[in-house]
């Protein structure tokens, strides 16, 4: 039988040609446009990942200022964290979505890109992180006696409770020495320097050592000059606290990787992920536990239907007997 | 193969070639262009020397030349073999009537590669990237071109990325992802925001203490761990049997039927 796929047809060599040819062009044109996008834009195939299946994407700031793109899967839907390989040691990244007042940041087509830094486990806004280079502008401009403070140090001063801030102030007061800006006049150090001394002759008595007498001045206007100190650093603080709550954020450009750098938090995904290790083990613990009294109870059932059918079995049989 | 046919053919050649030429040549021409003012844009920020140059390049007139022509471009690599296929055929005018056998099959693989291929790679791989990846062409455009991008942000929480110009971003530190493309951040305000409260109160770090909802997958997992309602289940049913079976035997053996 002639099989009709084998049947030859005479073809002119220059269809041959024209076909082969337009073959290799459509070969040619798909591995240049596949090659392009390889080259030009590799995120195109998480940017299309994402938005097909509608998850979002995780843009990871270095603090060199590098970032990259990378989906924010989770192991399954309603999880709170971010999928973490077994090999993995960047730690953990909540979920922003799961929280109660979901942060916006999609593009205007609709595909959600959070921010976060390489070791934060939280993510921040544009909000966020302009808001956070306002007040560093602000108190950088309007505040040079606070030049010795880090941007991180001064967004934390600036958030924090009037309850603490004094003691807080004193504190940093007595680990910078570099907080010479509140330097006191020479007259005014003089008169406070001569006020201790009187007070701790007194308290000594006239015919204590001058040496000592000076030691305990020295150490005390060390305390007394501290304290003031650290209460002009608390005023300061709380005229900016007051500032920036009336202040608006100024429309800008800013970075990322500075805002993640500067924020104040000491919580890393790390930590997080230590934590979550520390809860799986729990979880394990009392699964342990849960299979011992399975056993148990398994046991103890059928121990009860050999009974009943022992029990059973030598009525019937007794009675047959 | 008579006279008239060489003549014609020789001549359809000569045709072919000048028309694709000409057309290569105007394509290149147009895109060399394009690369340079492009490039000019991204070099303004970088360096205003080599951007003078490109100037003074771009005010050349520009004669394109056939030696600088790109053969891995797929436009022009095409060309290039139709150009190829005509010379063969122009040179050896005594094969173009040759008739060849060939099987239905392979006309049939040759007619689908023709018309499958292109519309596979077309509705599984260009449309979906079309579709889902708006963002694909200006992303191209600023690596192959060099020119950085911004994200810029509103007060609502979204963005879209744009070209930036050359003042945009002048002394701001780099921020640039794998290739070394650029992008930098921008907020634009419509309705004013206060600082303190984007700064301190509507920052994700304050999750771990407000947000109770971030705690509740943990305590059910724990709680899953109390739910013994199987254990409960099977010691109730094993009692219940046992019960049954002694009734049973009490209840035959009461009735003496054993």
């Amino acid at each position: 039988m002639v099989n009709i796929l084998e049947l030859p047809i005479l073809i002119p060599i220059w269809i041959i040609f024209i076909v082969l040819g337009i073959i290799i062009i459509i070969l040619h044109w798909i591995w240049r446009y596949r090659d392009n996008i390889k080259n030009y834009c590799p995120e195109a195939s998480i940017f299309k990942h994402a938005r097909q299946r509608g998850i979002a994407i995780m843009q990871k700031w270095f603090m060199t200022g590098f970032f990259v793109f990378e989906r924010l899967e989770k192991d399954k839907k309603g999880d709170m964290y971010t999928k973490l390989p077994d090999d993995s040691h960047e730690g953990i990244r909540f979920d922003p979505r799961i929280q109660s007042k979901t942060p916006k940041c999609s593009t205007i087509k609709g595909l959600e890109i959070y921010q976060y830094g390489s070791n934060t486990p939280y993510n921040l806004t544009a909000l966020n992180a302009a808001s956070m280079n306002t007040v560093i502008e602000h108190v950088r401009t309007n505040y040079p006696e606070l030049h010795f403070l880090t941007p991180q140090m001064i967004l934390e001063f600036c958030q924090k409770n009037k309850n603490v801030l004094i003691q807080d102030c004193m504190n940093l007061v007595s680990q910078y020495d570099t907080a010479n800006s509140f330097n006191l006049s020479s007259e005014k150090v003089k008169a406070i320097k001569e006020s201790l001394k009187e007070d701790i002759t007194q308290r000594l008595g006239e015919e204590a050592d001058p040496h000592l007498i000076d030691y305990e001045t020295e150490k005390e206007y060390i305390i007394q000059i501290q304290k003031t100190k650290a209460e002009l650093l608390a005023q300061v603080f709380t005229k900016i606290q007051n500032e920036l709550v009336s202040m608006d954020i100024k429309p800008q450009f800013f970075s990322f990787s500075d805002a993640f750098q500067n924020m104040v938090s000491c919580i890393l995904a790390t930590d997080m992920q230590t934590y979550k290790q520390m809860l799986d083990k729990l979880t394990e613990l009392k699964r342990e536990r849960f299979n011992m009294n399975f056993l148990m109870t398994i046991g103890f059932a059928v121990m009860l239907i050999i009974i009943g059918s022992g029990i059973f079995y030598t009525m019937v049989q007794g009675g047959g007997s | 193969m008579t006279i008239i046919d060489i003549i014609l053919l020789v001549l359809i050649a000569i045709l072919t070639i000048v028309i694709i030429t000409k057309k290569a040549l105007n394509y290149y021409k147009k895109r060399k262009l394009v690369n340079i003012k492009a490039r000019a844009d991204g070099e303004l920020i970088k360096s205003p020397i080599k951007y003078e140059a490109i100037q003074k390049e771009l005010k050349k007139p520009k004669v394109s030349k056939l030696k600088n022509l790109d053969f891995t471009d797929p436009t022009t690599g095409s060309i290039l073999i139709a150009i190829v296929l005509v010379l063969i055929l122009a040179l050896f005018p005594e094969y173009w009537h040759i008739n060849v056998a060939v099987p239905i099959y392979m006309i049939i693989v040759a007619l689908l590669a023709i018309f499958l291929i292109p519309i596979i790679f077309v509705k599984y791989y260009y449309m979906p990237l079309m579709k889902f990846v708006p963002e694909l062409k200006l992303f191209i455009h600023a690596r192959k071109y060099g020119f950085p991008l911004t994200q810029d942000w509103d007060e609502n929480g979204f963005f879209t990325f744009v070209k930036s110009t050359a003042e945009d971003i002048t002394n701001l530190p780099k921020s640039y992802t794998i290739r070394g493309l650029e992008i930098y951040q921008k907020l634009t305000l419509k309705s004013p925001r206060k600082v303190y409260k984007e700064a301190f109160q509507n920052i994700s770090t304050n999750f771990a203490v407000t947000d109770i909802q971030s705690f509740r997958q943990i305590i059910e997992i724990l709680n899953k761990q109390k739910d013994t309602y199987l254990l409960k289940l099977i010691i109730i049913a094993s009692f219940g049997l046992f019960l049954v079976l002694i009734g049973l035997g009490v209840s035959l053996k009461l009735s003496g039927k054993v």
